[in-house]
């Protein structure tokens, strides 16, 4: 009890320094916690973030009941209860079961006919929005979308009738409800659009040819009206696809749910699939897998950068300790005198600390628990900050680092003889082993570096989260070298002070030159200051790289997913709502679980889309010249009929009829006949289709030859072509539009069998050998339909493909694609991939494309008017797409908080370096007293004692800063392509690591602001101690 | 002191110092401090240590603490050979035997505590060696020095005298068979002087220790039975009862006291003529007159 109190007094009595050791000690389990709080924090954040930034469908679980075992309705209603079974429930919302049938509104008598959903949803009416009428609640009752209604005519009590394939019977449903438009965003539709209506109808005929052509996919080739919602026994009745949906509910899943989740899921997956053969579809699996991988990252940075900050910490407290054990030297001389043993002097050298040292766990832990709930309300949406066996473990390493650095820095003191403290010597470390344990350290540092380099973790290949290290070691060798070479810089400066009218630079040279241990301070500040800088250019760059990243993956600023109606050419609508070229993009893009292509009007790519140059050696200019090589213009036929002369010299039996296939400025094909070529030269008149009043274009010419039965199977004949002339109308004047008959190789064989040869005189002469056995009809293409497309590969899938590659097309034929040129990712696409130029792409097209996405992309300062003017133009804008939702995942990923944390971490570190100079300050103040109040006697005026005490803190705080930017950015530009900024950089960008210069010299001026301003006021703290009553009270 | 506690004393320990030696190791070649110095001190007797800046008094006093081992010659304290004793035994012997008070009040004593708590820091090496002995509690010890009214008040506070005769109480602690003062009175006015001297001797008388005392105040020495005076590293005077004699050295060599070396200064030629009644010393201009 009586040392308690004793011990109480030193406390007391040395209250500065117990409280300035305390804060330091504090301040590294602060330190060593936050790291661990942190990491609960943003598990949780990142966790929540990156499930909600996935679609609903990714995170829930889709089973999609087949119609074995009892047909699909029953399959469904099976499924609900093997879901809570699995206990699903505790994460998932109720089962949302969805009975669709496609259905055709027949042709009605403007002879229009449309294609629809007929859908049934669980709970759907909630969603709706009813303009007017009910939900349905009985069979053969339907709600629609007033825009439905509106193109059918229909109205409350209508009656529609509907179509389905293999029913015979039409099934009449009567509207009883108008709902309005939805956006289908909210997490109900699980990102099913049942509000797709597809813009202007077709003519009946143009419907017939697509029956006839794709008759698989009937429904989806017409043009969609929305859903029309009913219950189930209206859809029950027809051939339905039916989906079990289960969303779910983010916020009920822990950090340490994922594992539980998984298998859960995965049971249920199971047994749908083993027991009733229902596939089960969900991305959960990878998400959950992508939040592993991101918290692993993360959990790494933190622990890299807490070890960091935690052994500045120590480096500080050692050196406190090792200032406030020199205090307590009498004491323990005293203990030694008395003859306490050896364990009782420790106790009296180490027991003060170790106090402190308890005292600051519970404070730090407590502490940093407030500053990462507060960090948590700032930048981690409130996620809780918890306690977790981490913060156990760190704080019992802060206090072992706390101890270990309390030992080392009273040892010198507690292996002091006794009979130094007779003699008055002082307890210096000599300055062999000072230079020996310096150069150890630095040595230590060079070899960490050498060894970080030679193992791979800075060759800036795969990214590494023990590059962090870089900077305290650039910055532990840098501040080392600078401990030494600042006191010989000013013994130079000694002679040039000399100069009395230069005292105060005079006393502040000096004194740094004589007092080495003071110096210690530059270490710290140039640890404290490597790290910020490097913190602070760190994430400068990664914050541009995510938004660089975010913007190629996206595209452009913003990236509209169009509808365009059939008789309009997207290309053409964007030229004309654009004509400046700067604001807005033509693009498609088709991705299938075996190809992405993605073809851009790539004049306008440079100005619009976010291209990186880091993606290709080639640049962008080049690119796009490669893509859009110089070619012939396109044939084009332009009005209502097309007459053309033919000289046929041996009568053929039968005879061919001569086609050719156009392609309307819609992208739709069609075809003009100029009917059975006779023997002899004749003129042929064809009606050209209307969609081509605008201009059609030919790609391609066939004599259609079928042999008769019993005739000659095979026949080799010559087709003299001239004077191709068009009209608009019946008493319109024929007009040439065109004159490639007399270019030379402007005709090219589209299959074997064709060869054309022009002629100077506008005659083309051509040959064809047609055959009855042969799959395909001899033709000849215009010269200017690329028969091979010049495109753009991926280093990944140049791999695995020759330069010349076959691709599927988006109207789904063929095409061969000369890919000579390769990125390293494409936008949108990724790793894999081709991009071709949308123009050129097109006019390959011989059919209409399907399975593809139309897509406008625009330019960060799209004027409104442009959007304005595609929506005139006829173009459907369904959704709009931006790289902010993929900027804000990116900002709530782990890799993004961990260098959040780091950059606190650095604040911490500087401040922590503040602390330290002006606890330096204070503690050799107090031992100084003596001194400056000598020299205040002595008549130096307080001025310039002031003015010494700043230039001498300023010669160490100064070289510590720009030792510490020094070993930053040395570190930046050695390291940082090696720090991970994100989970993978496969299909991307590679990450920029160009310094920012900014940042830097920000962070250096703040510094020096920062610091300078807290040395002043140290110093004029200090400055009070140089009293005459000094003299009186202390002895020298 | 209650006959109770006397009966507890210990008698004083005797110093026998023969033909010490003492280099301190220096790059720039070694210092010789102490040049054989021969000394005997009885038990519970009081010397002074006297002789100029310099000249081995202090490391002196340290190999009598066995701070210091020497570098020849043996330091014998009671049956104790110092020089050939283990740290840990010398250990034991500075807890419970030995007291050394150094120079300065505040070197001696916990700045933060009070004088009730110093006395008793200074107790916590005998409990944490030997018990055998009952130490006497803090306070009594400090009424019985006459220390009652300045017990409780921290001694960073008190006056230099006082802070002096809290280090001496201290010192006193652990009721040692011999204390060693370094300069017990310096820094001192005369009235605190006298108190201090005062309160050495009480101490001396009260506890029968032996007591060496280094210092350069001649009323502290003339308080002394006995003075010892070190003069470049050997004991070059003894004083008895006020009347100062020249020591002759083991190797036949006197150190003459300065007031005689203006007489006969270095270089002076002697001649040493013995007779029944003793010695003279004679010059040759002595001889010369006759």
């Amino acid at each position: 009890m009586r040392q308690l109190h004793l011990l109480l007094r030193a406390l007391r009595w040395r209250a500065s320094a117990t409280i300035v050791v305390l804060v330091v000690a504090t301040a590294a389990v602060v330190a060593a916690n936050s790291g661990p709080f942190y990491y609960t924090a943003v598990a949780s954040n990142v966790l929540h973030s990156t499930l909600a930034a996935a679609t609903a469908t990714a995170d829930g679980l889709t089973a999609i009941p087949s119609p074995a075992l009892g047909g699909i309705p029953t399959r469904a209603r099976v499924l609900i209860p093997l879901a809570q079974h699995d206990r699903l429930g505790r994460w998932y919302a109720p089962a949302i079961t969805t009975f669709d049938a496609g259905v055709i509104v027949p042709a009605n008598e403007k002879g229009r006919s449309y294609g629809t959903d007929l859908v049934s949803r669980t709970g759907v009416c909630a969603h709706l929005h009813f303009v007017s009428g009910s939900c349905p609640t009985a069979a053969d009752q339907v709600a629609i979308t007033v825009r439905s209604a509106e193109v059918l005519q229909a109205h409350l009590g209508s009656e529609v009738v509907l179509v389905s394939h293999d029913v015979v019977t039409p099934t009449r449903v009567t509207v009883v409800g108008l709902v309005k438009v939805g956006t289908g965003r909210a997490p109900y539709w699980m990102s099913d659009n049942f509000f797709d209506y597809a813009g202007l109808p077709k003519t009946a005929s143009g419907i017939a040819q697509f029956l006839n052509r794709r008759a698989p996919s009937v429904v989806e080739q017409l043009p969609l009206l929305d859903a029309f919602f009913t219950v189930p026994a209206t859809v029950e009745k027809l051939p339905l696809s039916a989906l079990v949906q289960f969303r779910l509910r983010v916020n009920t899943v822990g950090v340490n749910d994922a594992q539980q989740l998984i298998r859960a899921s995965r049971a249920f997956a199971y047994t749908a699939n083993t027991k009733y053969i229902d596939p089960v579809t969900t991305q959960l699996d990878s998400e959950l897998t992508q939040v592993t991988n991101q918290d692993n990252l993360m959990l790494a940075v933190v622990v890299v950068v807490s070890l960091e900050l935690v052994l500045l910490t120590l480096f500080i407290l050692f050196g406190l300790v090792a200032r406030t054990v020199e205090g307590r030297q009498r004491e323990i001389s005293l203990a030694k005198l008395h003859g306490f043993r050896r364990r009782s002097v420790l106790a009296v050298g180490l027991l003060e600390p170790l106090v402190i040292l308890l005292a600051a766990i519970p404070l730090g832990v407590v502490l940093a628990w407030f500053a990462m709930r507060i960090a948590s309300a700032l930048v981690l949406n409130n996620a809780p900050v918890l306690f977790s066996p981490l913060v156990i473990y760190a704080s019992l390493a802060a206090f072992g680092g706390g101890l270990l650095a309390t030992f080392f820095g009273a040892w010198r003191i507690l292996r002091r003889p006794l009979s130094d403290e007779l003699t008055g010597s002082e307890a210096q470390l000599s300055a062999a082993a000072r230079a020996a344990l310096e150069a150890m350290v630095v040595m230590l540092a060079i070899g960490a570096m050498v060894e970080l380099r030679v193992s791979g973790v800075l060759s800036g290949g795969e990214p590494n989260p023990l590059a962090l290290f870089a900077p305290a070691l650039i910055a532990v060798a840098i501040g080392v070298l600078g401990v030494r070479l600042v006191p010989v810089i000013c013994r130079a400066g000694i002679r040039w002070t000399r100069d009395t009218t230069r005292l105060a630079a005079h006393l502040a040279v000096r004194q740094v030159a004589r007092r080495p241990a003071n110096l210690r301070q530059i270490l710290v500040l140039s640890l404290a200051t490597g790290l910020a800088s490097f913190a602070v250019v760190g994430w400068a760059v990664a914050a541009q790289n995510r938004v660089a990243r975010a913007d190629f993956e996206i595209g452009a600023a913003r990236v509209l997913q169009v509808k365009v109606p059939v008789s309009v050419n997207l290309v053409s609508a964007v030229d004309r709502a654009d004509p400046s070229g700067r604001y807005a993009m033509a693009a498609e893009e088709s991705i299938t679980p075996s190809e992405a292509l993605l073809a851009l009007d790539t004049r306008r790519l440079g100005r619009v889309g976010y291209w990186q140059r880091s993606v290709s050696g080639a640049s962008l200019p080049q690119l796009v010249d490669w893509l859009r090589p110089k070619l012939s213009p396109e044939m084009v036929m332009q009005g209502r009929q097309a007459r053309l002369i033919v000289a046929l010299a041996a009568p053929l039996d039968p005879e061919p009829d001569l086609q050719f296939n156009l392609f309307d400025s819609g992208g739709d094909s069609t075809l003009v006949d100029f009917g059975l070529i006779r023997p002899g030269t004749h003129t042929y008149v064809a009606s050209l289709p209307s969609a081509c009043a605008g201009g059609c274009r030919v790609s391609e010419m066939v004599p259609v030859w079928q042999p008769n039965p019993g005739g000659p199977q095979k026949v080799n004949y010559s087709l003299v072509l001239s004077s191709l002339q068009t009209r608009s109308g019946p008493h319109s004047a024929w007009r040439s539009d065109f004159g490639g008959f007399s270019r030379p190789g402007y005709w090219q064989p589209a299959f074997p069998g064709a060869s054309a040869t022009g002629s100077p005189d506008g005659k083309l002469t051509t040959q064809f050998t047609s055959s009855g056995t042969e799959l395909w009809v001899p033709g000849l293409t215009p010269g200017p339909l690329p028969l091979t497309l010049p495109g753009v590969t991926t280093s990944a899938a140049q791999e695995s493909n020759p330069v010349y590659a076959s691709a599927e097309d988006f109207d789904g034929t063929e095409l061969t694609l000369n890919l000579s040129r390769e990125t390293r990712a494409l936008p949108r696409l990724g790793e894999y991939g081709f991009l071709l130029d949308l123009p050129l792409a097109l006019r390959a097209e011989t059919s209409i494309p399907f399975a593809t996405s139309d897509q406008v992309w625009l330019a960060p300062h799209a004027p409104a008017r442009v959007i304005q003017r595609l929506r005139q133009e006829g173009l459907i804008i369904e959704s709009s797409q931006t790289p902010a939702p993929l900027l804000y995942s990116f900002d709530h990923g782990g890799l993004a908080f961990g260098y959040v944390f780091f950059l606190f971490a650095a604040g911490a570190a500087v401040l922590l370096a503040a602390c330290s100079g002006v606890a330096t300050v204070l503690m050799s103040a107090r031992g100084r007293g003596f001194e400056l109040a000598v020299l205040r006697a002595t008549g130096v005026s307080r001025r310039t004692l002031l003015l010494s005490l700043i230039f001498e803190q300023l010669l160490v705080v100064i070289p510590g800063i720009v030792l510490g930017l020094l070993a930053g950015v040395l570190a930046a530009a050695l390291a940082l392509s090696s720090v991970p900024q994100f989970g993978s950089n496969v299909g991307a960008p590679p990450p920029a690591t160009t310094l920012p210069w900014l940042p830097i010299v920000c962070t250096a001026v703040v510094m020096v602001v920062f610091l300078a301003t807290t040395a002043s006021v140290s110093s004029l703290v200090a400055l009070r101690r140089a009293r005459y009553q000094t003299l009186r009270s202390e002895t020298s | 002191m209650t006959s109770a506690r006397a009966s507890q004393m210990r008698p004083g320990l005797a110093i026998h110092c023969d033909a010490v030696v003492h280099l301190y190791p220096n790059p720039g070649g070694d210092v010789v401090a102490l040049r054989g110095v021969d000394l005997d001190v009885e038990a519970g007797s009081a010397i002074a240590l006297l002789g100029p800046s310099g000249s081995g008094k202090s490391t002196l006093l340290a190999l009598l603490a066995g701070l210091l081992r020497p570098s020849s010659g043996h330091v014998v304290v009671g049956s104790h050979d110092l020089g050939r004793l283990s740290n840990r035994r010398l250990l034991e012997l500075r807890s419970r035997e030995i007291s050394l008070m150094l120079q300065e009040p505040m070197r001696n004593l916990l700045g933060f505590g009070t004088a009730e708590q110093n006395v008793g820091f200074a107790q916590r090496g005998v409990r944490h060696t030997r018990s055998d002995l009952a130490l006497r509690p803090p306070m009594e010890l400090l009424e019985i020095l006459g220390m009652g009214p300045i017990a409780h008040q921290t001694v960073a506070t008190l006056s230099g005298g006082e802070q002096q005769r809290v280090a001496i109480a201290a010192a006193a602690a652990t009721g040692p068979a011999l204390m060693l003062l370094d300069e017990p009175t310096s820094e001192l006015d005369s009235a605190s002087r006298d108190l201090v001297v005062e309160l050495v001797l009480k101490v001396h008388q009260e506890l029968g220790t032996t007591l060496v005392v280094v210092t350069h105040d001649k009323r502290v020495a003339d308080a002394m039975p006995r003075t010892v005076t070190i003069r470049d590293g050997r004991v070059g005077a003894e004083g008895r009862q006020g009347v100062e004699y020249a020591v002759v050295g083991r190797d036949g060599s006197v150190q003459l006291p300065p007031d005689v070396m203006e007489w006969i200064p270095p270089g002076t030629l002697l001649r040493v003529r013995r007779h029944a009644a003793g010695v003279d010393l004679l010059t040759p201009e002595l001889e010369s007159d006759g």
